[in-house]
């Protein structure tokens, strides 16, 4: 399964957006799509438990959770070795 | 049946304030002042003139404060005015009287029918918040109400619901909390006026900010609590982290917005700090959440002893210079 679409997985079973994921273009904003605070806290907790990853302090923005693809961009940094 | 609106908005096409906007580290502060951010703001004047009561929050055992704006300065900045509702009758009833002579309903809500919380409560909590009427039309059962952030539509279930219609009388119903919102002697003042008059208040909030810096407070009894948080589980720390550090957040992301207001380079270290705070309290919501979610310690001294600094300098930096 491809980093997005694992990612796209996590937001369908945490994000409780009011869109569907798949109709979600990998820019769009999840916020705008009906992600709030609450849910983004546990999309993150699901993300770092997924790909084994832990975001630093630096990461733990909002902005960071705001689209697939910068869900995808961040996950990259922390997974290249 | 007629349908009633006191401020003429269309819910598709609103447009929030810009302490709500998606940009901010927290969109939603609280729901009591979140609607009235934005009623001001519809009423076409600045709800950055309410906010200097923000500076005072204080951590008070196991909360901190839910901040509110007071009553006598929406009253003296924009002449609105408000007062309890008796709900002596059906709240559906106190809707069409008030809102078709031009007043406003706030009342608390039930936010399972609420459906712009899709995200949260809606269809899957009942959880207590607080709701603005302004356009019911009983005909074709459509409420316009602003709640947290933005502005929104219920209809069908969610409006029965809202104002228990369709249900057999049940005896132990208690109705909520309401308040009566006259705008008839609304004012909208020049904005060096406003300015003027949000900086007298700001010296007022300012005096009343806590005597002691509250963050080691709120330091020793987190570390106080973390165990029992986590034995409780990743549910009872986001009510945990709602009532404490999105009301700090929130608070002190307000108030840097209003010192940038006023616009007073005497005062931007204070919102400097304020702001340091407010984007700190993100990152901890999510951090104290990953040490709760895999059981193990978290030493968050080092973090809250900078925001100990940082509200040590907004409160110096405002004692001198408010």
């Amino acid at each position: 399964m491809s980093q997005s679409v694992k990612i796209r997985d996590i937001l369908k079973q945490h994000g409780r957006l009011s869109r569907d994921v798949d109709s979600l273009a990998d820019n769009d904003d999840l916020y705008q799509a009906g992600m709030t605070s609450h849910a983004s806290v546990n999309v993150m907790l699901a993300l770092e438990g997924n790909f084994d990853v832990e975001f630093p302090d630096h990461m733990l923005t909002r902005d960071v959770f705001e689209s697939i693809a910068a869900i995808d961009a961040a996950i990259s940094q922390l997974t290249i070795v | 049946m007629p349908a009633f609106a006191v401020i003429d908005l269309d819910p598709a096409r609103y447009v929030r304030h810009a302490v709500h906007a998606e940009s901010q580290t927290w969109p939603e502060k609280n729901c009591y002042v979140d609607v009235f951010i934005e009623l001001v703001h519809a009423l076409g004047c600045e709800p950055l003139a309410l906010l200097p009561c923000v500076n005072a929050v204080d951590f008070v055992g196991d909360q901190w404060t839910f901040y509110k704006p007071p009553h006598d300065e929406l009253r003296d900045l924009f002449g609105i005015e408000v007062q309890e509702l008796t709900c002596w009758r059906p709240l559906i009833e106190h809707a069409e009287e008030h809102l078709a002579a031009g007043r406003l309903i706030s009342t608390e809500a039930d936010a399972w029918w609420l459906p712009d919380t899709s995200g949260t409560d809606y269809r899957s909590q009942h959880t207590k918040s607080t709701i603005i009427l302004n356009r019911l039309d009983r005909g074709a059962r459509q409420l316009d109400y602003f709640h947290n952030a933005g502005y929104f539509r219920l209809d069908g279930e969610d409006f029965a619901r809202s104002f228990q219609l369709d249900q057999a009388p049940d005896p132990a119903f208690m109705p909520f909390y309401a308040e009566l919102i006259r705008i008839d002697r609304l004012q909208r003042l020049p904005a060096a006026d406003l300015r003027a008059a949000s900086r007298t208040l700001l010296r007022r909030h300012v005096e009343r900010m806590p005597a002691a810096n509250p963050l080691p407070r709120f330091a020793a009894r987190f570390a106080r609590d973390l165990p029992d948080i986590t034995e409780q589980g990743l549910a009872y720390y986001h009510a945990w982290a709602f009532a404490t550090v999105r009301q700090l957040g929130s608070a002190a992301e307000l108030a840097a917005a209003h010192l940038d207001w006023l616009a007073d380079p005497a005062l931007g270290d204070a919102a400097a700090a304020w702001r340091d705070i407010s984007v700190g309290a993100k990152a901890f919501i999510l951090k104290a959440a990953r040490a709760v979610n895999a059981r193990r310690a978290l030493d968050a001294a080092p973090i809250l002893d900078a925001w100990a600094a940082s509200w040590q300098r907004a409160h110096a930096v405002l004692l001198e210079r408010a």
